[in-house]
């Protein structure tokens, strides 16, 4: 359900408008509307709060990643000036960044001297002094020639497994002409380079363990700085939305409150010299904010809205009507009893050890609840197909599951047909659902056409229903039948579009006979993928079952159910993690395309989000 | 003989065809992924979303054998092993392409999210379109194991 909103328009003079935006951002209950005509990517303000909010969640990012893991952080400290501890702390990651550069240059360098090991440049340039030229070289193993040696005075100091390092002596002062590569070394010796290494070493470590100190000492007012940078942007963006009036002396200010947070603005307005005006919020406007407000089982279900649209003010909420369809599509897509007893029992550990996740985590046990009874229902079971097995307790109830042994429907199997006629019931249940949306929108006249559609269609499903089963239909029930087909086509072709020509209207119905002829089919059999997917998670189930025992079938029972064993982990395993993605996946797509279509949701709303301070978290986030 | 053989062997180039339908859809669809995470790593769920799409082309091939699996026989005739055949080819080839294009789709739609646009819906819609012709097709096997 969609809570309803007022929208109120406050006067307020000029000196006592700051002081009003602050006891309004008390109350925590206005969504501000937003002006048409104020563009405020343009507002340099608005822009630099902006950057130093993302500045501070990019430190304390990384000063959670080097917060030590048993440490303590001290308590928030509100008179720390915020962006002095964060110059402070960024020009220490800017350091330690130069550091770590620095360092890997070094490494470098220092791999590039290891094969010729720790030698004095100082000798090197007295031998050169004394008309002794040192070149170094390396080679291949294999394009090293050994007259070298004799020629050009070649010494091996180091070798690895592919290359050789050499040295060659000349006392002409000149290059040898070698087909070797010259090395390029440092200026520094090995020994050098490597003290040079520790010393920077220890100076990272230090900086690390400044930083460590400082995360303990100062994440947590980081975070509070944080949330005053964000409480300073969002008062800064509403005086932006702020209008002003009567030479500068008024400033105007409209915005949206739930009714059911209505007392709360209205205790406020009782004690400031505000003059103000409320009224209904109108169902035409674009900008009425949306506030959802469902059951408990609902509820849960508004985020899978929130990722398609939320729903504009004027439409009807649609969470509660697919809620129950998705339950069921999960559990028809996974299959099997097993995984969903794995859902239920993940689902109900993570209830209680992540409180963060908590809605997810009861979304995740009705899924897991719903899986189990398809599982039950079908005999599916980490991949077992209790109809086929010879256990003595299930002799009895082995014919009750709906398999394909145990029954068919026209020669198809009995999951197909449910599959596709709960599909078919989904589409008739977002036609009815879009009666009423339009009905409620804009009035029922507007509505007739799409109700002879889902009248017609009812009417056609009873009389096929009654065909097939070969039902003996009395020839006044065949009028009647036929009879409110026809009242529908009326509907259909004259009644699409109320105040226009009835021939305009016939096209119209014709177009949209069509439409629903070729979109009806595709939508109805789009709903088999229901009866794929849980049939392949299951065939893929019993296919490492076969794999797994038949492994460890030829060993003795002690070494044999190792293998087993492995197997069904690692196969049941990734089997649970594919059929997951897919049982999440497609109900959704079945939803946001057939049910959404089908139901005319438009969506496009805002979501409400009040003028308020930003709450600190009560503990910092975790690494 | 011939006509088990020449009705298997249209069954098995439908699962083939049909199956890198999805693979070169899931493909193109999860190198946009990456590309986008690399963005936007907190739309992750979206991008799963839109990538798990193209496998629908390799489900309704799965789904076609065992509507036809059950038409297929050691004495079943040469015109009913030519309609195996035909339809199983027919599937197969439409949700090749089907899979491919929907893939196209769906990796414009995660790139246009990475790029900060709400275009998830938009989206799911315009890829329901190319996978509309794969369900015809099945429809189209169906219809046709009706008639052998």
């Amino acid at each position: 359900m969609i809570v309803p909103m007022k929208k109120y328009t406050f006067l307020v003079y000029h000196r006592h408008y700051t002081a009003f935006l602050q006891q309004l951002r008390e109350t925590g209950v206005l969504h501000v509307k937003e002006r048409k005509d104020v563009n405020l990517a343009e507002n340099e303000d608005l822009r630099q709060r902006l950057e130093e909010g993302r500045r501070l969640t990019a430190v304390i990012r990384q000063l959670q990643a080097l917060a030590p893991a048993e440490g303590v952080f001290a308590p928030m400290d509100q008179s720390l000036d915020g962006m002095a501890a964060l110059k402070h702390i960024e020009d220490l990651f800017q350091q330690r960044s130069d550091l770590q550069l620095k360092q890997q240059s070094l490494q470098k360098e220092i791999d590039g001297m290891l094969p010729w090991g720790n030698f004095d440049w100082q000798q090197i340039r007295q031998l050169q002094q004394a008309g002794c030229r040192l070149d170094f070289f390396t080679c291949n193993k294999s394009a090293f020639k050994s007259q070298w040696e004799k020629e050009y005075r070649a010494v091996i100091v180091g070798e690895t497994s592919a290359a050789l390092y050499f040295v060659t002596f000349s006392l002409d002062g000149q290059r040898p002409e070698i087909e070797a590569d010259q090395a390029r070394l440092s200026a520094s010796s090995l020994g050098e380079l490597q003290e040079r290494m520790a010393a920077l070493e220890s100076e990272l470590k230090a900086l690390d363990a400044e930083l460590a100190d400082l995360s303990l000492s100062q994440l947590r007012s980081l975070e509070y700085a944080a949330c005053q940078v964000n409480d300073n942007y969002q008062f800064s963006k509403v005086l932006c939305e702020t209008q002003h009036a009567a030479d500068d002396r008024l400033r105007v200010l409209e915005g949206f409150v739930p009714e059911d947070k209505e007392a709360e603005l209205l205790a406020l307005m009782e004690q400031s010299p505000v003059w103000y005006q409320a009224e209904k919020a109108s169902v035409e406007a674009a900008e009425v904010p949306i506030k959802l407000k469902n059951g408990r089982f609902a509820r849960l279900f508004e985020p899978l809205t929130k990722l398609y649209s939320l729903p504009n003010y004027g439409e009807l909420d649609p969470t509660p009507a697919f809620a129950p369809f998705f339950t069921l599509f999960f559990g028809l897509c996974l299959g099997d009893g097993g995984y969903g007893l794995v859902v239920l029992l993940a689902s109900t550990w993570a209830k209680h050890k992540l409180p963060q996740l908590k809605s997810y985590a009861i979304m995740g046990q009705w899924l897991g609840l719903s899986t189990i009874l398809v599982g039950l229902l079908t005999g599916m079971v980490f991949g077992i197909s209790l109809d086929t097995v010879a256990w003595p307790w299930l002799a009895n109830v082995k014919h009750m599951f709906v398999t394909d042994n145990n029954y068919s429907i026209m020669g198809y199997s009995p999951m197909m047909v449910f599959a596709i006629c709960i599909g078919f019931l989904q589409i008739l249940f977002a036609m009815g659902f879009k009666v009423v949306r339009i009905s409620t929108q804009i009035g029922f006249k507007y509505a007739l056409s799409d109700l002879g559609w889902l009248v017609l269609l009812i009417d056609l499903l009873v009389y096929l229903v009654l065909m097939l089963a070969k039902v003996p239909v009395p020839q006044i029930a065949t009028y009647v039948i036929f009879g409110l087909a026809g009242c529908c086509a009326v509907l259909i072709f004259f009644f699409n579009s109320p105040g226009k020509n009835p021939f305009i209207q016939f096209g119209s119905g014709l177009w949209g006979t069509y439409n629903m002829v070729s979109g009806l089919l595709g939508d109805v059999l789009s709903y088999i993928r229901l009866f794929a997917l849980g049939l392949a998670g299951g065939i893929l189930g019993s296919v490492f079952n076969s794999l797994a025992f038949q492994a460890g079938g030829g060993l003795p029972v002690w070494i044999g159910w190792l293998p087993t064993a492995i197997i069904l982990l690692f196969g049941h395993g990734l089997n649970f993690f594919l059929c997951i993605i897919s049982s999440i996946v497609h109900p959704l797509r079945l939803t946001y395309v057939e049910f959404f279509k089908n139901c005319g949701y438009e969506g496009g709303g805002k979501e409400y989000q009040p003028f308020r301070r930003t709450a600190v978290a009560e503990e910092p986030a975790q690494n | 003989m011939t006509n088990l053989l020449l009705a298997y062997i249209g069954i098995g180039v439908m699962i083939a065809l049909s199956g890198i339908g999805s693979v070169f859809g899931l493909t193109i669809c999860g190198n946009a992924a990456i590309g986008g995470l690399k963005k936007r790593p907190d739309a992750m769920g979206t991008f799963v979303l839109l990538s798990a799409l193209p496998s629908t082309q390799g489900i309704y091939g799965f789904v076609a054998y065992f509507m036809i699996i059950g038409k297929v026989s050691a004495t079943m005739t040469a015109q009913q092993a030519a309609a195996v055949f035909g339809a199983s080819l027919a599937v197969g080839l439409v949700c090749l392409l089907s899979g491919l294009r929907q893939g196209q789709v769906c990796a414009n739609g995660i790139n246009a999210t990475a790029a900060g646009n709400n275009v998830t819906a938009g989206t799911m819609v315009m890829a329901a379109f190319p996978e509309f012709y794969a369900i015809l097709s099945l429809l189209f096997l169906i219809l046709v194991g009706g008639t052998i």
